[in-house]
This record gives C-alpha cells, sequence and structure tokens, in this order.
C-alpha cells in the first residue's frame, strides 16, 4: 500500500532527533557506569597504595629518626623478655641485645647515601596522622642491624635498592599475615586463604550440578502429561530461587549443614567424626561451622544462577546441530556431550564467571556460617574454621581509627585480585573451548 | 551392505584386526562421470531395471496431536533408485520422509500406524534401535547444518560414534567420503579449517558426505537445494546423479523441475494423501489424476 497524499505523515527531522537523542542518552549512561567505576578504583587504590606505603620502611625517614633513644627503647624492650630465658642463655643473648643496641646507636653517625630523591620525600609528606616512630621502631631494626653488623657499600646499596620497591614486600606481608590488632601489621592472610578454599569447594560442588541440572531440563523435557507438570514446577522454582537474598541460604546452610538439623547432636560436639582435628581428611557429622559448610551454603546461592544461565546457554544451541548429531546415529548422550555440551561451553562459562563473582564477594551467608571470627591460620582441612575476604574486610571497615579503613581498602584490591585471578582462568578456558569454532 | 563395494571392504577390513592396513583403492574410479542430460521430458529415462523393494510402506497413517499428517500411505520405494517427493507446503511429505529414520521421535506429540519396512525391518516398532536405524538412514537437511568443528570433525562425527578406528584408517574413511559427495578437491588443503568457513553449497555436500560417512544404505534428503544458488543446486543435483548408483535416495522437493531432472520416480502427495507415484517421466508427462496433472503444469501449488 503506498502511503497517499492525505496520509499523516511521521516528520523526518523528528524521528532523526529521536534517533541521535537516544544515541546520546546511551552514551551518557555508559559514561557515568565508566565514570562511578573509575571513582570506586580510584579510592580504594589510593587508600590502599597509601597504608602500603605506610607499611614500609622509608629511607628518609632511617635518615631522621633519634637512633639513640631507640637504641635505648629496643635494650629495654628486650630486657623484659630477659628474664624468661633460661639461666645459661641469658648472658649470650645479652651480649647480643648489647651489641645491637651499640650498632644501633651508631647509625646515627651513618653516611646514608644515596638517599631518596627530594621529589620521593615530599610525595610521603602527606602522611601525616602515623605513628612513624613506632613504625620504625618495629620494623627497621632488624635491616638497622644488619646494616651496622654486616654490610659492606655495595649491600648496603643494594638494601637501599630493595627499600624502594617497598610496595611488593609490604604486599606480600599483607597477603601472608595473619589479622592483627595494629593497623601496621594487620594481614589478610587467613582470610583470602578461606575465600580460596570456600570458593573451591562451592565451584566443584555447584557447577558440576548446575551443569547437570540445566542439561536435565533443557534435553531430556518429558512427555508424560504428569511428569512434564513436575518439570516445569521445577523450572519455575530454580528460576524463583535465583531471586532469593542470600542471607536467607545463610540461614538454610546454618539448619542444614553446620547444625544437620540437630540430628547428629550439636555441632560443637559431633556425634560422628573420622580422623583428628589436625588431619587432612578430618571428616565429622554435623558439618560444623567449617569450609565444607561455607561452600556448600555457598552453592545454594549461585546454584541457580549457574543452572538459568546453562540453560540458556543450551537452549541456544541450534536444534540443527541436534538434529544433524542425531541423524549420524548419535545416542542422546553422544549427542549432548560431543554437540550440544561444546556448543554451549562459551556461554556456560560466562554464566559460572558471574555466578563465582558472587560467590567470592558474598559476605552475608558467610557472616551466618562463620561468625566473626579471629582465625589466625589458613585452613588446613575441609572442616576447619574458615574466615572469608568480604568478612575481614567488612571487620576493618566497621573500625574507627582511620588506619583500619586503609587496611580494609587493601583487602578489597586483594579481593579484587583473587577475583580477576579466578576469572581469567576461566576466560582462558572458555577461549580455549571457543577456537574451533573460528 | 553389498551395494557399497569399496566402502565395505574398507569396514570389513577394519574390523579385522588381523589385517595391518586395509587395502583401499582410493584412485579407483568410484564414482560415475555426471549423468549427461537432465531427464525431463520421459524419453530419456534409462530402461527400469529390475529393482528390488528396499522400504515397503503399507497403510502409514500419521497424526501430530489430534491432527491426521498422513492418511494411509502405500508404497514400495526402490533400491538404488532416485525417489522424489513433490507437493505444495503441509502435504505431509517431509513427515513422511521423517518417518523413515525415526527423527518425528523428536516430536513429543508424534505418532504413527501402519508398517514401514526397510529391507525387511518395521521401522515403526517399539523395539527397533534408532540409532543403528538412523546410521542405516542417513539424512541431509533443508538448510546446511554443519557442525561448528573443522571439515575433518564433521566428516568423522558419524564414524567415530559407531567405530573404534584407528586414525590412518579415520583419515581414510573421510576422503573416501568427500570423494564421494564430489567435495575433496575443494576441501583437501584445509581439513582442519572450521566447516563453518565454506559457502552455502559446500557445507551442503559437506553435509551429504558426513551422511555418506556412516556407510548407510538408505538417504533421506529433506529439500536440500532450497537454500542454494542456482549453480550449487546443479552440483548436488550431478551429486544425486553420482550417489543412486550405491544409496537408495529419497528426496523431498519444491521444485518440480529438480524432481524431473534427478529421479526415477516421483510420488505427489497432497493434503497428507498420496494422489499419484510412478515413474517421474510419467507423472510428469501423462499423469493419470487430475490433481497431478494442475500441480505438475504449474496451476496450482
Amino acid at each position: 500500500m503506498n502511503a497517499s497524499k492525505n496520509m499523516p505523515v511521521r516528520s523526518l527531522a523528528s524521528r532523526k532527533f529521536k534517533d541521535s537523542l537516544f544515541k546520546y542518552i546511551c552514551i551518557g549512561a555508559a559514561s557515568i557506569s565508566v565514570i562511578v567505576l573509575g571513582i570506586l578504583l580510584l579510592s580504594v587504590i589510593s587508600k590502599g597504595y597509601t597504608y602500603l606505603i605506610t607499611r614500609a620502611p622509608q629511607l628518609d625517614e632511617l635518615k631522621t629518626l633519634d637512633w639513640p633513644a631507640l637504641a635505648e627503647q629496643y635494650r629495654a624492650e628486650q630486657m623484659e623478655y630477659l628474664e624468661f630465658l633460661p639461666e645459661d642463655e641469658r648472658a649470650d643473648t645479652l651480649q647480643q641485645i648489647e651489641n645491637i643496641a651499640a650498632g644501633l646507636a651508631l647509625l646515627t653517625d651513618m653516611n646514608w647515601q644515596p638517599a631518596l630523591g627530594e621529589a620521593e620525600a615530599e610525595d610521603l609528606g602527606d602522611i601525616e596522622d602515623i605513628d612513624w616512630e613506632r613504625t620504625q621502631s618495629e620494623q627497621n631494626l632488624p635491616a638497622a642491624v644488619i646494616a651496622v653488623e654486616d654490610l659492606d657499600d655495595d649491600e648496603w646499596e643494594s638494601l637501599i635498592q630493595s627499600q624502594r620497591i617497598f610496595a611488593l614486600s609490604a604486599f606480600t606481608d599483607f597477603i601472608s599475615n595473619p589479622p592483627s590488632r595494629n593497623a601496621e601489621k594487620a594481614g589478610m592472610g587467613p582470610a583470602m586463604w578461606g575465600s580460596i578454599w570456600i570458593c573451591v569447594a562451592c565451584a566443584t560442588l555447584a557447577l558440576p550440578i548446575g551443569i547437570a541440572t540445566a542439561i536435565f531440563l533443557e534435553e531430556y523435557k518429558p512427555t508424560n502429561r504428569t511428569v512434564r507438570w513436575m518439570h516445569g514446577f521445577l523450572q519455575l522454582n530454580i528460576t524463583n530461587l535465583a531471586g532469593v537474598p542470600s542471607i536467607v541460604y545463610g540461614i538454610i546452610g546454618l539448619t542444614a549443614f553446620v547444625q544437620m538439623f540437630g540430628v547428629f547432636g550439636a555441632f560443637d560436639d559431633p556425634a560422628f567424626t573420622i580422623g583428628d582435628s589436625e588431619d587432612w581428611y578430618y571428616f565429622k557429622f554435623p558439618l560444623g561451622r567449617g569450609v565444607l559448610a561455607g561452600g556448600l551454603t555457598l552453592m545454594l546461592v549461585i546454584l541457580p544462577i549457574v543452572v538459568v544461565s546453562a540453560q540458556e546457554s543450551i537452549r541456544a544451541v541450534p536444534d540443527s546441530l541436534r538434529e544433524g548429531a542425531l541423524a549420524s546415529g548419535a545416542t542422546k548422550w553422544q549427542m549432548i556431550w560431543k554437540m550440544t555440551l561444546p556448543a554451549a561451553v562459551p556461554g556456560i562459562m560466562t554464566g559460572s564467571i558471574l555466578a563465582m563473582s558472587r560467590a567470592i564477594g558474598e559476605a552475608a551467608p558467610i557472616l551466618v556460617i562463620a561468625g566473626v571470627v579471629f582465625i589466625r591460620f589458613t585452613p588446613q582441612n575441609l572442616l576447619d574454621d574458615f574466615t572469608a575476604m568480604p568478612l575481614q574486610i567488612y571487620n576493618w571497615a566497621g573500625r574507627p581509627q582511620e588506619e583500619f579503613w586503609r587496611v580494609a581498602a587493601s583487602g578489597i584490591i586483594v579481593l579484587l585480585a583473587v577475583l580477576l585471578t579466578f576469572n581469567a582462568t576461566a576466560v582462558f578456558i572458555r577461549q580455549k573451548f571457543q577456537r574451533p569454532l573460528q | 551392505m553389498s551395494h557399497l563395494p569399496v566402502k565395505t571392504q574398507l569396514l570389513d577390513s577394519v574390523m579385522d584386526e588381523r589385517s595391518d592396513r586395509p587395502t583401499i583403492e582410493i584412485d579407483r574410479p568410484i564414482i560415475r562421470p555426471a549423468e549427461p542430460s537432465p531427464r525431463v521430458d520421459g524419453a530419456n529415462v534409462q530402461k527400469p531395471e529390475p529393482t528390488t523393494t528396499a522400504i515397503k510402506v503399507r497403510t502409514l497413517s500419521s497424526w501430530y496431536g489430534s491432527f491426521q499428517a498422513l492418511h494411509d500411505i502405500d508404497m514400495d520405494i526402490a533400491e538404488r533408485r532416485v525417489t522424489a517427493f513433490i507437493g505444495p507446503s503441509g502435504c505431509g511429505k517431509s513427515t513422511f520422509l521423517r518417518w523413515l529414520n525415526r527423527m518425528n521421535d523428536l516430536v513429543p506429540s508424534a505418532r504413527a500406524t501402519g508398517t514401514l519396512s526397510l529391507n525387511g525391518q518395521d521401522v515403526l516398532a517399539r523395539s527397533v534401535d534408532v540409532v543403528d536405524l538412523r546410521r542405516r538412514v542417513g539424512m541431509v537437511f533443508q538448510k546446511p547444518n554443519p557442525f561448528p568443528k573443522s571439515i575433518y570433525d564433521n566428516i568423522a562425527f558419524g564414524p567415530r560414534l559407531h567405530l573404534k578406528l584407528k586414525k590412518r584408517d579415520l583419515d581414510e574413511l573421510v576422503e573416501q567420503s568427500l570423494r564421494h559427495a564430489a567435495i575433496w578437491d575443494e576441501v583437501k588443503d584445509r581439513l582442519k579449517n572450521s566447516a563453518l568457513g565454506l559457502s552455502g553449497g559446500q557445507q551442503q555436500r559437506l553435509c551429504i558426505a558426513r551422511a555418506i560417512a556412516t556407510d548407510p544404505e538408505v538417504m533421506l534428503m529433506d529439500e536440500p537445494c532450497s537454500a542454494l544458488d542456482p549453480r550449487s543446486t546443479l552440483r548436488i543435483e550431478e551429486l544425486i546423479a553420482r550417489l543412486r548408483e550405491k544409496y537408495t535416495i529419497v528426496i523431498v522437493t519444491h521444485n518440480m523441475q529438480q524432481a524431473a531432472r534427478v529421479s526415477d520416480e516421483t510420488a505427489f502427495f497432497y493434503e497428507g494423501k498420496l494422489i499419484e507415484f510412478g515413474e517421474t517421466g510419467q507423472i510428469f508427462t501423462t499423469p493419470h489424476n487430475k490433481q497431478t496433472e494442475d500441480y505438475v503444469s504449474g496451476r496450482f501449488g
């Protein structure tokens, strides 16, 4: 049908205006998200970075310290411990302490060359609210002592160089140290390993179960009316579960995994155990507040996401491929394993990455399972107590001292780094599977 | 399997553990040159050789839910001949075709009554093993559906499902199949490349090669040229003319010239009923039925 003269016409100008308007709205929305992300990263990194700098020994600070006073302080501190030693060791130790103290006092006269440049010294000028003296007395003594006792000029120079890559050594300290009441000593070693443990447990449980469920829901559609109704009911439930708040799963996990409905007695007095709590194969019922209970609870949180996303990607595999495989004489399982799954793996991996990102960042269910605990050691077996990075960060961020806010920011950097490592691995696997398609 | 001497030889020797290396004569002209001319007017039709019936259909009726798609079909499909199904859309010819290898099993509401026997075996019986049936009855679909794998893996897909072949034997089988499908020369240098990079016509011939690779007795083609350009269509038609030496071919087509060119026998379906079935020349020149005449002369449909 041709538009006749008297039909109302949409003006071309207004259509073009809407066209460009919509484009700019989209660009604006994208820019806002980029800016917000930038601000987030900037604030986290600047806070975390300044914290890591303050942990590191600084040369120009070394230069200006009151070394004789520090030597005196050191001697006083060590003397307190001396009385706990056996009689026969006291004399040697006393001699050692005196040597070191004497060496420290000498540091005043050291030729502090080469010193840091002025610019670098200025950078550090902003940080005023840190107890520099205490920091230095605790952290730099060993270096200073070595310097006095053993170093020749070349070695002294290399020591200075190594101090310059302060952030690296401070960072490794931070990710290996246990938490501490002292902001300069606090680290997130146990929290990081706890997170890795529960995420690995969660992934090994949730991904196979979720993908198998998705295969069942998509590829084994029943023909029987009653079974079809149950199939639909299951589908509806899984879709709805994806939206349940994670704290609810935490409560479920507390009942079902930590306490196991009380069937095996109280969780801190297990009725059934294998091995001792030190052994790597230690196992007990009920599971208690251990890694396994955390992993199982996180599995509940992400299972609906894994199932729904895997279903979507299996559904996206064209039926012509399935028919082709079946017409070649494949059994249903051969069709799924050799045709549907390889074609769906990129999509499944994308969904799994999103799900695991959520799992590693979940604080609420872990809070219910593990509680706010002070854990100084990494988990040794599946039932060991644990804490996770989000909990640790939450703990730090909630403290009144500003130092700990910086610690929390550093913790977020570590959390993001671990997350990105997980994701990079998954993306790598995805790319490997996609290669034959190109 | 006697109708396929070369491939049988290959498969037998593969099964035979004692033979170290199968004796395959790749260079032997296993493919007859293309048929010289289309056979439109019936005068050109070859003298029908004495044929045996490959597929015997008696009172086949089929339903999708309560809708009856096929009504009491009786038909004898001859071995090593090309049988074309023509008819307007929705007349049941594809349904019929998909019963021949039980692809209709994928449709939950589909069911059929009557008998449909392939070389004596009842295809519709509940006891029949559809996996083995589909190996014996290859299928080529309307839209080329190469798997998102390499060309080699596409062809090797079927054999790998059924056989435990050494790499060397699999290589031979892939080459044989591609030569049969007249696509070897075009792809021999890029067997490891993705099959999705081929043109539409090449993809369809690849799919035919894939169907050949499982050593079927019957080959079903569901409008194999409807998505292709005329030149690719011509190549597929030439290929069908060669393949009829070894396979029983059933082809569904909307293109009546194509049916006239490639087929020995033609069946005309209308509204789920088999209206007329006979020699292609006779159907197109002297149809017995008025509806057939109207359809083939283009007065409807």
